[in-house]
């Protein structure tokens, strides 16, 4: 092999290896910024969670289900003696 | 000629283009030498930053996995001063709805940001969308939401930057906030919600949840029961706890009135005070059943020995005059405490003078319980050299003694816990420490089955349960008033356990200061008892 073909060789390597790590680069922070938007619908979506489970909690008043079980329906607190265990 | 003029001219050039090269490279050298650090900085500021990233505040629950603190969203609405498009606009509209902002923004009208409002009312969110300013802008930020308001005292709240105030946020804080981490990054030119590259300056640590003994459905039909006895009584105060004596677990404690934790700002401080461990009294007759534990266990009496309470309401013992509603003869001792008789059970004290100030130290009082709550009360037992020819005779039936309810929910439990030490908890953890036993078995089983004595035929008798084993006290206490005992101003306790087989209860329960006459801690706080009682029966399935 001659000299100008060495040359040749060496040059074409180094461009090689300089698209090599410019696609490397390239490719990290591709997947970086998707790993960025990952954690943004996931901090959104936990603070959608958050809201909803507030809402549902909201729901779950208990002083509002006892006021509707005693107002609406009728219903009083149980006592022991209403409660008879059943023979097995 | 033309040669010398050509040379002059090419020598004016090439001086003219050294200078320039001279001055090009003295700016090089200022810029990369002598003002380095500088330009460094400059250029770092410009796509470096620094982020602090806050761990969201952890979750609070209860024994069953029930929350009893989330986070949630508040609106803030915020303006620039600085950079204001429709300055009269925005002046115009802050005077009409908001003249407090206003009035900061005359003040600071040329800084970076200023808060309009914190913690928006869904009305004042419904003003500011109405007006569609574009220099008036929404902010979320963290707050806290609390499903379960009859935990108020015992959860407690956060402030507008969502720092633990009171109750368990406050007094866990650390951990339900976590450590920030502080981040150096590198910004990305396009677009503000990326960055190239991330370096942590300082660690942060994340937030961790809290688990709790108490049991949500519990601690609400508690509340209920207390709330509807200080409205029946209108009492000032009505307070009240559970606790398995076998380990400790707070599974209820309840203070009314409360507060409503999402209002904070217009609650008065004193309704967030959890008083089951804040507040100490002087908790009367229901400390005769520790008296009468120590001079058992001191052998200075036994259950049938006869004690001559002379039948009288009113004697003196030491020239010291003592008061007693239930006046009875020569009666066994064990009656002298079903029939709470404050004669009798100072006539035992006596025996045992100075040592009943150490077992009441040993059972607890006048000594904090550690319970993972902030502002715990310690409580006072007047020490023996304190002690006047009265103390003795006081102290054995619940004066010069004030004690938290959770002190005497913790000496009950002793004796439920058949004389070995408990310590009480709020935190569900899985640690468990070995008990010491600090009294014998027998004056243990002694006392046991005087109180169980005291529910059946003593002044517990409306505490008792058809087919439950109920060993309770009750007490009636007058208040303190300016240095005097005020007879019209009362204080009604019960404390007792309840058990069925292996299962276990203590119940403390206590109503402060009602205006009706003639109340008893047998017309009031053993009533309050066995409702609590019952609905923690049925609660528990104990059928």
């Amino acid at each position: 092999m001659n000299r100008s073909k060495l040359i040749t060789l060496f040059i074409i390597l180094n461009v090689g290896l300089v698209i090599a790590r410019i696609h490397t680069h390239n490719r990290y922070m591709q997947y970086s910024y998707k790993k960025q938007r990952h954690e943004l619908t996931k901090e959104q979506l936990i603070r959608t969670k958050q809201e909803l489970t507030q809402q549902f909690l909201a729901l779950k008043n208990r002083d509002a289900i006892k006021e509707f079980a005693q107002n609406e329906l009728h219903l009083h607190p149980i006592k022991l003696n209403q409660i008879q265990r059943l023979p097995a | 000629m033309i040669d010398s003029e050509v040379k002059t001219r090419l020598g004016i050039v090439f001086f003219g283009f050294a200078l320039l090269y001279g001055i090009i490279m003295i700016n090089v050298a200022s810029v990369a030498i002598w003002h380095h650090s500088f330009f460094v900085h400059l250029g770092q500021k410009q796509y470096q930053t620094t982020h602090t990233f806050k761990p969201p505040r952890a979750t609070i629950f209860d024994r069953s996995g029930a929350p009893l603190a989330i986070n949630k969203d508040r609106l803030a609405a915020f303006i620039t001063p600085s950079k204001l498009e429709q300055r009269t606009a925005v002046h115009k509209f802050l005077a009409t709805h908001f003249p407090q902002a206003l009035e900061r923004l005359v003040a600071q009208h040329d800084t970076q940001f200023m808060y309009i409002t914190r913690n928006l009312s869904p009305e004042q969110i419904e003003l500011i969308t109405q007006v569609n300013l574009p220099d008036i802008k929404i902010l979320k930020e963290p707050s806290r939401f609390y499903p379960l308001l009859s935990a108020a005292s015992i959860v407690g709240f956060t402030d507008i930057d969502n720092n633990g105030l009171c109750g368990v946020e406050l007094y866990k804080n650390n951990v339900l906030s976590g450590v920030p981490q502080v981040c150096a990054l590198e910004k990305d030119a396009r677009s503000g919600y990326f960055h190239f590259k991330k370096e942590t300056k300082i660690s942060g640590k994340e937030s961790e949840p809290i688990a709790l003994t108490i049991d949500s459905d519990l601690q609400f039909l508690v509340a209920q029961e207390v709330a509807q006895a200080v409205t029946l009584y209108q009492a000032k105060l009505g307070l009240a706890i559970i606790m398995d004596p076998t380990n400790g677990h707070i599974l209820s404690m309840v203070t009314i009135p409360s507060f409503d934790p999402h209002n904070y700002q217009s609650t008065d401080p004193e309704l967030s005070k959890n008083r089951v461990v804040s507040d100490a009294y002087e908790l009367g007759s229901v400390i005769k059943v520790f008296a009468a534990l120590a001079a058992l266990e001191e052998g200075v009496v036994t259950a049938d020995e006869l004690i001559d309470c002379k039948n009288t309401k009113t004697t003196y013992i030491d020239g010291r005059k003592i008061n007693t509603v239930h006046p009875c003869g020569l009666v066994p001792f064990a009656d002298v405490i079903a029939k709470s008789n404050n004669i009798g059970t100072a006539i035992v004290a006596k025996r045992l003078g100075p040592k009943l100030y150490n077992y009441y130290i040993r059972l607890g009082f006048g000594q904090k319980t550690g319970i993972e709550l902030p502002g715990e009360h310690k409580g006072f037992v007047n020490p023996p050299e304190a002690w006047s020819k009265q103390s003795i005779i006081s102290l054995s039936y619940g004066y010069e003694i004030t004690a938290t309810v959770i002190q005497l929910a913790r000496a009950m439990s002793i004796i439920a816990n058949d004389g070995y030490d408990v310590i009480p908890t709020i935190s569900n953890s899985t640690e468990s420490h070995s008990p010491n036993r600090l009294f014998k078995q027998e004056p243990i089983e002694i006392i046991q089955q005087l109180l169980e004595q005291t529910t059946l035929v003593g002044t517990a008798k409306k505490a008792a349960i058809k087919g439950y084993k109920v060993m309770s006290k009750t007490g009636t206490t007058n208040l303190l008033v300016n240095g005097q005992y005020d007879s019209n101003k009362n204080m009604y306790t019960c404390s007792g356990i309840v058990q069925k087989g292996t299962y276990k209860r203590v119940i403390v329960c206590l109503i402060k200061e009602s205006p009706q006459g003639g109340l008893y801690a047998s017309t009031v706080a053993a009533p309050l008892f066995e409702k609590i009682a019952q609905r923690m029966l049925i609660h528990d399935k104990i059928i």
